[in-house]
């Protein structure tokens, strides 16, 4: 099993590395224009020697920042959210029903209603990243509950546990699985509100996050640059994946034999 | 120690209308004694057990367990399922045992509710696997762990609804003659439902035999040889059994048919 997951590794490896192969060669051999696809190794000579000025590295933090502040700001909700629901079962079909009418909602959509109600601020990409986050997130929480084998929830009753313990001794813990697939929907949501967002709002703060490094590297018409911003995204994506979430899946649902595979 | 009196449970159906599943049941059950339930699918057999556990609320009629009235599910009247996944799959085998120790604050340190659990789960023959998560577990593996889990809680009354049903013959006999030991060693007071007549005549000191529509006792037979080696009285009472199985089934059917 073992082995045949990093042979898989390998073989994946070995595919973005003919990508780039193929990518460098044919703008080198001015197949393509530089001014729409600049060579790979332009690219990354611009990252890095963006990222030794401290600018972009500021902005990527920035952007990072913001999106842990709004995820972890809608777990906080979710998880009210869900302990409502629980303990006051009525409350169930009302989010229900927001969930229905939100969650197909894309976060790029409501950007005008946020900046006339918030203005152009943190506070704006927050609830936008909230929306994108927190509905993809309570569904598939209310998924898990519903789901959930009552054969726990008989246990618990059982051994008369009250309904906080209840909550976090046992349901919590039997929806796992459901809150960790929220959390990878809610992430890649959260990503791509928060990137609109900063293009749309242009520069909070005194220097902006990813979004408006690169929308302003185009506006300079600077490609190899516009290429590092999204570079920077894709890494930071397949970080979170493979260190994050493959990891809290590995120590959680997998370990405890909970996820299908 | 546990008694029924005048138990009537029903179920409102989809359609409305009203299923009757249990009709006047009038039960007494011994202190570590173990009482049997026996029957065809449809007579009751659960929905008594979730009745008496308090998952399940009376129509009318009173449950008492050591003379008080039992009204809602509590950790001194614990329920055993067939599922083999009633373990909670999060916690390891000891942690299984453990945290209900807490939880319910039957113990009130950590290390005293880990002395207990190891206690029991020795007792089960589990001591090499208290590490093991629930799913690294063969089935019959699950059902010791979860006997020990609910052993250590003390419970004065054990229901178990078909717990080795789901089990290959060996694994099952070795838990049938388990439980019974370790109920006897804990004085725990047990009711358990069962498909099998040979399970009931290992395991209990009285079987009852139910009828369905609605869900009745019919017959009790005492178990007096369970103890001695008379193979032969142990057969003739299984054969006495299955013939009154055997003739509830077909009045039902001929029921059905006219």
């Amino acid at each position: 099993m073992k082995k045949l997951k990093s042979s898989n590794l390998a073989q994946s490896l070995l595919w973005l590395l003919a990508i780039l192969i193929a990518w460098e060669t044919v703008t080198r051999i001015g197949l393509v224009s530089v001014y729409l696809l600049p060579p790979f190794s332009k690219v990354i000579a611009a990252l890095f020697s963006e990222l030794l000025k401290g600018k972009l590295g500021i902005q990527i933090f920035n952007s990072v920042f913001v999106i842990l502040q709004g995820f972890v700001f809608s777990f906080f909700l979710a998880f009210i959210i869900t302990l409502l629901c629980t303990w006051f079962k009525p409350l169930e079909r009302l989010f229900a029903t927001l969930c229905t009418i939100f969650n197909p909602l894309p976060a790029v959509a409501i950007m005008p209603l946020i900046i006339m109600w918030f203005g152009v601020s943190t506070g704006a990409m927050i609830a936008i990243i909230v929306h994108g986050v927190l509905w993809a997130l309570v569904t598939h929480i209310m998924d898990g509950v519903h789901s959930m084998p009552v054969i726990y929830h008989e246990w618990g009753k059982n051994l008369g546990l009250n309904p906080w313990h209840m909550f976090t001794d046992i349901l919590v813990l039997a929806i796992m699985p459901s809150i960790i697939a929220g959390i990878r929907v809610g992430w890649g949501r959260a990503w791509r509100a928060l990137i609109s967002a900063e293009m749309v709002f242009g520069m909070i703060g005194s220097m902006g996050g990813l979004g408006y490094y690169i929308y302003t590297s185009r506006a300079y018409s600077n490609m190899p640059r516009v290429m590092a911003g999204v570079v920077v995204i894709i890494v930071i994506g397949v970080v979170v994946e493979s260190l994050i979430f493959k990891q809290l899946e590995n120590n959680t649902i997998r370990k405890w034999g909970m996820s299908v595979e | 120690m546990v008694s029924i009196q005048n138990l009537y449970k029903s179920f409102i159906m989809n359609d409305g209308s009203k299923l009757d599943v249990l009709e006047d049941i009038n039960l007494n059950v011994n202190q570590n004694e173990l009482v049997g339930l026996i029957g065809y699918s449809g007579c009751g057999k659960t929905t008594l057990l979730r009745t008496i556990c308090g998952f399940e609320k009376p129509d009318a009629g009173h449950i008492l367990i050591d003379g008080k009235n039992h009204v809602l599910p509590q950790k001194n009247v614990l329920m055993l399922f067939q599922d083999f996944n009633q373990l909670l799959p999060w916690k390891t085998v000891l942690g299984n045992v453990i945290h209900p120790l807490l939880a319910t604050k039957t113990v009130v340190t950590k290390e005293e509710a880990k002395k207990r659990a190891l206690k029991r789960l020795n007792d089960v023959g589990l001591s090499e696997f208290i590490n093991s998560y629930p799913h690294q577990l063969s089935g019959g593996m699950k059902q010791r762990t979860t006997v020990a889990r609910a052993l250590a809680l003390q419970p004065r009354v054990l229901l178990m609804d078909e717990p080795f049903a789901a089990l290959d013959n060996i694994t099952r006999h070795s838990l049938q003659l388990l439980t019974r030991h370790v109920c006897e060693k804990y004085g725990v007071t047990a009711i358990f439902v069962t498909h099998s007549v040979e399970e009931a005549v290992i395991m209990a000191d009285r079987i009852i035999v139910m009828r369905e529509n609605p869900g009745r006792i019919e017959k009790t037979f005492e178990n007096s040889n369970r103890q001695s080696q008379d193979e032969e009285a142990r057969a003739t009472l299984s054969a006495e059994i299955l013939a009154l199985l055997d003739k509830n089934r077909s009045s039902a059917a001929n029921k059905k048919n006219e």
